[in-house]
C-alpha cells in the first residue's frame, strides 16, 4: 500500500520550491527538472501490475460519468493493464457514496477513484481513506483532501463563457432587452457553479430580464425541462428569447420543446455545457435552437485517473512528482453553432476553442 | 397490505347537499384550483385557459394516467404496487435501446417492453399470492430488481437515437389539435374503466380489495384476482414507460422513477372521490389532473419552484385526512 496524502504531496512541493530559489543561477536546468518531474507518464517499469482499484460513480445514470468511465476503460485495454476494477454506482445519493468509500477502504483496495462526488457529505469517509492512506484521485468532485487531485474542467469559465456567449448573440441579434428562462441544477458542484456564475453575469446585465426559472433534480430532469419549457412558452406567448441549461441534457429536452412550439434558432436560443456527442449531432441541423456548449473532456479525464494510479501505486513514484496541482483544470473547448462544430468521428473536446479560432486567426494575419 | 375500508354507504337517499359535497369534494376541489389559476393567469395575460395550454396540461398527465390507472386496479384489489416508477424507467430504456442498439422494428421493441412489465407484475403476484410476502415489500424490493436490470442492460447510461417516426407520433403526433397521446391515453383509461367496472373480473377485483374475506368465502379465487391486478399494474408501468420515451424522444434511467409517487398521490387523491374508500379509475384521473393542473399552473402564474412539490404535498395531506376523519379511508 502506498501512503499518500496531500500533506506528503504539498510538503514535497514546498521543498521543491526551495530548492528551485537556491539554485538561482542555473534556472534552465531547474526547468528541465521540473517539466521532467511534472511529466506525469514515466518509463518506469510497473511494481505492482494487477491492482485493486474501486470506482465509485455518484451517478452512473449521467452521461458524464458514463463518458468518464468508458475513457478509464479504454486506457486499461490501451496500456494492456488488467486490473481488477469493481465500479460502484451511488445513484446520486451522497450518504451512498460515502459508504462506498468506506466499503472500499474496508476492503483494502490500492486506490478508490471517486467521480461526480458529493464528497461536502463524505468528511468521515475522506477521514477513513486518509487514515487508511490509500491514495485517492477524483473525477469533477470539488478537491477535498486527503485526494491527491481532483480532474475536472474550470466550471466558473464554463459558466462565464456560455452566459456571455448568450448575452452577446442576443445583443448581436438587436434584442436589447431580451426575456430569457433559466434551467438551474444544485446537485452537482459543477453545474451549481455555473449557475451561481451566470447569474454574476446577468446581474451586470440588467437590460435582461430573467422570466422563469426552474430548480430541476437529477431523477425525471428531461420531462421536467421538456414540461417546464412547454408552460413557459405557453405562459409567455412564444416570446422567450433565449434559455440558459446546466448541461446539454435538459439543453436538448428545452430545444425539442421549442421546436414542437415551431420556434428555431432564429427565435430562441439555448446555451449549455458539456459537449455531450448527441447534442453536438443535433447543433449541426439548421433549424436547432441549441447554439452553444463547453466540451468536456470527460473520457480523457478517466484516462488520466488511471495514469495517475499507475504511475503512483503501479510505478510507486512519488505523488509530488505525478500531479502537479490539486486541482487539475482540462481546457473546455467552446463550441459554436455553424462555426467551430467537431468534424464527423472526432470528440467535440478535440475541437478547436471558439475564441481559440480567433487568436489563432490573429496570429495568422501578424505572421506569428 | 393496506386496509381500505368503505364503511359508509355512497349511494344518497334523494338528494342530499352534504353527501353530495362529501361524495364530490375532490372534485369541487378540482374545479376550484382550475378557476383559481385561470383567474391568478388572467392578471399575466391569461394564458392558462386558452386551448393551446388546457392540451399542453393534457399531454403532460397522459402518461401518468396510464401508469396511475393500471396501479389503481392493484389498489382496488388491496395490493400496493410501489414498483411503477421503476419498471416504468426499466421498461423505457428496453424499449429505446432495442431501437437503438439492437435496431429491433419498434413493435417487436414494445412487445419486449411490455412483456418485460407483465413479467415484473407476475413474479410480484406469485410472491404476493404464494409466499404471502405483503405486496408493500415485494414491490419495494422489485423496484429495486428493476433498477439493476435496468443498469445491467444499459449499464446506467442514457439511451439517445432515432427512432422510427411511427413510434415517435405515439408522444409528440397529433390529430387535429389533439396530441395523440392525449387519445391513447383516454383509450387506456377507458378500457380500464370499463374492465374495473362491467366484466366480472373487475368486480372480483374490487371485491378481492374490497373484502377479501368474504369474498374467498364466496368461493372467488381471490389470489388469482390480486395476481391479475398486479400484472395489470406492471403492464400499464411498461406502457406509461414506452410512451414516455416516444414523447422524450430518448431514454434516461431514472426517468420514470418519480411517477411512483405521482402514481400513488393520485390514487389516494382519487380514493376520496367518486367512489369514496375505494381505488377508482375516475377518481384517479381526478389526481391526476389535479396534479398536472398544479404544476402547469404555478409554472405559469410564475411561482417558484418548490411551490410544486409543496402544493401537490398539502392537497394529497388535505384530501386524504378528510376522507380518513369520515372514516371513509384505513389504512393498517
Amino acid at each position: 500500500m502506498t501512503g499518500i496524502t496531500r500533506r506528503k504531496f504539498l510538503q514535497s512541493s514546498a521543498v521543491g520550491a526551495a530548492g528551485l530559489g537556491l539554485m538561482g543561477t542555473n534556472i534552465n536546468r531547474s526547468l528541465a527538472s521540473i517539466k521532467r518531474n511534472f511529466s506525469h507518464v514515466s518509463s518506469l517499469p510497473r511494481r505492482q501490475s494487477s491492482l485493486t482499484v474501486a470506482h465509485i460513480a455518484q451517478q452512473m445514470s449521467a452521461q458524464s460519468d458514463q463518458r468518464t468511465l468508458k475513457g478509464w476503460e479504454d486506457w486499461l485495454a490501451a496500456a494492456g493493464l488488467s486490473w481488477d476494477v469493481t465500479v460502484s454506482n451511488a445513484e446520486g445519493s451522497p450518504e451512498t457514496l460515502s459508504a462506498m468509500i468506506e466499503d472500499a477502504v474496508s476492503r483494502k483496495v490500492d486506490a478508490i477513484v471517486v467521480t461526480f462526488g458529493t464528497l461536502t457529505a463524505a468528511q468521515g469517509a475522506l477521514q477513513s481513506v486518509a487514515a487508511a492512506g490509500i491514495p485517492l484521485i477524483t473525477v469533477d468532485s470539488g478537491y477535498y483532501p486527503p485526494a491527491l487531485c481532483d480532474i475536472a474542467s474550470n466550471n466558473y469559465t464554463m459558466g462565464a463563457q456560455m452566459t456571455s456567449y448568450m448575452v452577446q448573440s442576443l445583443l448581436g441579434a438587436g434584442k436589447t432587452e431580451p426575456n430569457i428562462c433559466t434551467i438551474t441544477a444544485n446537485f452537482h458542484h459543477g453545474t451549481r457553479k455555473r449557475g451561481k456564475v451566470r447569474d454574476a453575469v446577468l446581474s451586470e446585465n440588467e437590460n435582461i430580464k430573467v422570466a422563469g426559472d426552474q430548480v430541476i433534480q437529477y431523477d425525471g430532469f428531461f420531462e421536467t425541462t421538456l414540461n417546464t419549457v412547454n408552460d413557459w412558452l405557453n405562459r409567455f406567448g412564444g416570446e422567450i428569447d433565449a434559455i440558459w441549461c446546466p448541461w446539454d441534457e435538459p439543453a436538448m429536452a428545452a430545444s425539442q420543446a421549442l421546436l414542437s412550439f415551431g420556434k428555431t434558432v432564429k427565435d430562441t436560443i439555448v446555451v449549455a455545457a458539456d459537449g455531450h456527442p448527441p447534442a453536438v449531432e443535433l447543433m449541426a441541423d439548421a433549424d436547432y435552437t441549441m447554439v452553444a456548449t463547453c466540451a468536456q473532456a470527460f473520457e480523457l479525464w478517466g484516462a488520466l485517473a488511471a495514469s495517475f494510479i499507475d504511475e503512483i501505486v503501479g510505478k510507486g513514484r512519488p505523488a509530488a512528482e505525478v500531479v502537479p496541482v490539486p486541482q487539475i483544470d482540462f481546457p473546455a473547448p467552446f463550441i459554436v453553432k455553424g462555426v467551430n462544430l467537431p468534424e464527423t468521428g472526432k470528440m467535440p473536446w478535440d475541437t478547436v476553442d471558439f475564441y481559440t479560432q480567433f487568436m489563432n486567426q490573429a496570429k495568422g494575419q501578424v505572421g506569428a | 397490505m393496506a386496509q381500505i375500508s368503505n364503511s359508509k354507504s355512497n349511494e344518497p337517499r334523494g338528494f342530499d347537499v352534504g353527501n353530495f359535497v362529501n361524495r364530490f369534494g375532490t372534485v369541487l376541489a378540482l374545479i376550484v384550483i382550475f378557476v383559481l389559476f385561470s383567474v391568478l393567469s388572467s392578471f399575466q395575460g391569461g394564458r392558462f385557459l386558452t386551448s393551446q395550454n388546457l392540451i399542453n396540461i393534457l399531454r403532460q398527465v397522459a402518461t401518468l394516467a396510464i401508469v396511475a390507472s393500471g396501479l389503481t386496479i392493484a389498489v382496488a384489489a388491496g395490493e400496493f404496487d410501489l414498483s411503477v416508477g421503476q419498471v416504468a424507467s426499466l421498461t423505457g430504456i428496453l424499449m429505446a435501446g432495442l431501437i437503438v442498439r439492437q435496431e429491433l422494428p419498434w413493435g417487436v421493441a414494445a412487445i419486449g417492453a411490455l412483456g418485460t412489465g407483465m413479467l415484473a407484475g407476475l413474479i410480484t403476484g406469485m410472491l404476493v399470492t404464494r409466499f404471502k410476502i405483503p405486496s408493500l415489500i415485494t414491490t419495494l424490493g422489485m423496484g429495486l430488481i428493476a433498477v439493476g436490470v435496468n443498469y445491467a442492460y444499459a449499464r446506467g447510461d442514457s439511451i439517445y437515437g432515432r427512432m422510427p417516426e411511427e413510434y415517435t407520433f405515439i408522444g409528440t403526433g397529433t390529430i387535429g389539435p389533439i396530441p395523440f397521446v392525449v387519445i391513447v391515453s383516454a383509450a387506456v383509461v377507458a378500457v380500464l374503466y370499463v374492465f374495473l367496472n362491467y366484466t366480472r373480473t373487475g368486480r372480483y377485483i374490487l371485491a378481492t380489495g374490497g373484502n377479501p374475506t368474504a369474498t374467498r368465502l364466496s368461493g372467488i379465487n381471490i389470489n388469482k384476482y390480486r395476481l391479475i391486478a398486479l400484472m395489470i399494474s406492471g403492464f400499464c408501468a411498461a406502457m406509461g414507460g414506452s410512451i414516455l420515451v416516444s414523447y422524450l424522444g430518448s431514454a434516461q434511467p431514472s426517468g420514470a422513477d418519480n411517477y411512483a409517487m405521482d402514481s400513488l398521490a393520485a390514487v389516494f387523491i382519487g380514493m376520496t372521490t367518486i367512489r369514496r374508500g375505494q381505488a377508482n379509475i375516475l377518481g384517479t384521473i381526478v389526481g391526476v389532473l389535479i396534479l398536472g393542473i398544479i404544476n402547469n399552473g404555478l409554472n405559469l402564474v410564475g411561482a417558484p419552484f418548490f411551490l410544486q412539490t409543496i402544493v401537490k404535498g398539502s392537497v394529497l395531506i388535505l384530501a386524504v385526512s378528510l376522507a380518513v376523519r369520515r372514516e371513509e379511508i384505513r389504512f393498517f
